[in-house]
This record gives structure tokens, C-alpha cells and sequence, in this order.
């Protein structure tokens, strides 16, 4: 799994997983999944991410945790 | 997804990448034990019919529904290029083809000894025939390197040299 930080800028930006699920068209689980590491997002849903909390990739996604 | 799989799944509603990435995960699960259920079903049923010997219609529909799904999943496969191994260079290539040499005989080995097994005690036995070991387990090695040799081609058929 890929380490990321979008709990940390969901929360610095205000949105709930209900708010950020809305507005990435994701579901609640699916964000919960995510920011727990659990799930890989696609890369079109990582860039839904990004766009929705106003940041890019990189600052999100830290490629150097792959484990597969 | 399209209207056929919500409907036979009972979904309402558009899933997400995360949902859909599970039901294709659950929905392979269930095509396996699908399979193998079906599996069963045949050799009972098929056993069931050499006891009382009389093909029945109910074991051809089974072999339909074994048979008939595999060869769209092994066509689907096929064309979508997801069961092709690539390799990229001749060690590789020299690796993979041992690995699948040692698997194919493995393979007739473990068919050999089943069907020589299945045929000297079920069949006989199914058949009210006095059992013959030697043309038996001839006929289990013969069908097994038969299979084997196809197997082999088959899975070498699937290696694309990238180089």
C-alpha cells in the first residue's frame, strides 16, 4: 500500500469524508479506505484528491512506501 | 457496470472504483467455486449414469454449465492479453519454460495416477467389469501425456518474448 496524507490536508481544509466523497464522486468507505491505507486509489480518483483539497500529487502520495 | 450485472447482483445505484474493484474480486471467487461445484455435480452425476447405464440429459446441461462459462472466461482472457506472460530477456525466457516444463509433469503425473485410480477401481466398479490394471493405468499414462503435451504448448503459447 501507498503511504498518504489526505487525511491531514482533508482535515486542514475542513471536509469531512462525507464532504470530500461528494465532491470526488468516491464513496465515504472508499475515502476511509484510502486514508487508512487500505486502498490504492486509481490514479483519475488520487487526481480527484488532489484537486479537491488544492494540492498535487506529490504532496499527497509518497511513492517511496510502495510495498508491492 | 452494465444493466445485466446490477440486475443479477441486486445493486441500485453507480459504485465506486473501490466497490467495483470487490465485486470483480468477489464475482471471481464465485465463478471458481461455481466451477467447482460444477465439477462435482458432472462426476456424480456422470458416475450416477455409468452405474445405471444411461446418459442422462441432466449430466450434459452440467457439463453445458461447466464448460460453456469456462470458454468464455478462457476467451475473454485470451483476448483481453491478461493471461500472457511477458519475458524480457532469454534467461528469462529459459526460466519460465523450465517452470512450466516441471509443472506440465507434475501435472501428468498427479492426472496418471488419478485416472489410473479412478479407472481401475470406479469405472470397474460403476461398471460391474472386472478391472484390468495394465490397459487401465496404460490408458491413465496415455491420456495424461496427451493432456500434458497440450498443456505444455497451450502455456508456452502464452509466453511473449519482449525482446
Amino acid at each position: 500500500m501507498i503511504e498518504n496524507r489526505v487525511k491531514q490536508y482533508r482535515k486542514q481544509r475542513g471536509l469531512t469524508q462525507i464532504d470530500l466523497a461528494r465532491q470526488t464522486g468516491l464513496t465515504r468507505q472508499t475515502i476511509g479506505l484510502i486514508e487508512s491505507g487500505k486502498y490504492n486509489p486509481s490514479l483519475k480518483a488520487c487526481l480527484k484528491i488532489a484537486a479537491v483539497l488544492f494540492t498535487g500529487l506529490d504532496a499527497l502520495f509518497n511513492p517511496n512506501s510502495f510495498d508491492d | 457496470m452494465n444493466l445485466l450485472e446490477k440486475w443479477i447482483l441486486g445493486l441500485s445505484g453507480a459504485r465506486d472504483e473501490a466497490q467495483q474493484k470487490a465485486i470483480s474480486s468477489i464475482g471471481l471467487q464465485g465463478y471458481i467455486v461455481t466451477y467447482l461445484v460444477g465439477c462435482i455435480a458432472l462426476i456424480i452425476s456422470f458416475g450416477w449414469d455409468l452405474y445405471t447405464g444411461n446418459l442422462n440429459i441432466r449430466t450434459i446441461l452440467i457439463a453445458g454449465i461447466v464448460i460453456i462459462p469456462a470458454m468464455f472466461v478462457m476467451y475473454r482472457l485470451r483476448k483481453s492479453g491478461s493471461d500472457q506472460t511477458e519475458v524480457y530477456s532469454e534467461t528469462d525466457y529459459r526460466r519460465l519454460i523450465t517452470h512450466i516444463k516441471w509443472q506440465v509433469g507434475l501435472s501428468v503425473v498427479n492426472f496418471s495416477v488419478v485416472m489410473s485410480l479412478v479407472m481401475t477401481y470406479g469405472y470397474t466398479w460403476l461398471l460391474h467389469d472386472k478391472e484390468n490394471y495394465f490397459f487401465n493405468v496404460l490408458d491413465a499414462i496415455t491420456c495424461g501425456l496427451v493432456w500434458g503435451v497440450c498443456m505444455y504448448f497451450y502455456a508456452k503459447h502464452k509466453v511473449v518474448k519482449e525482446y
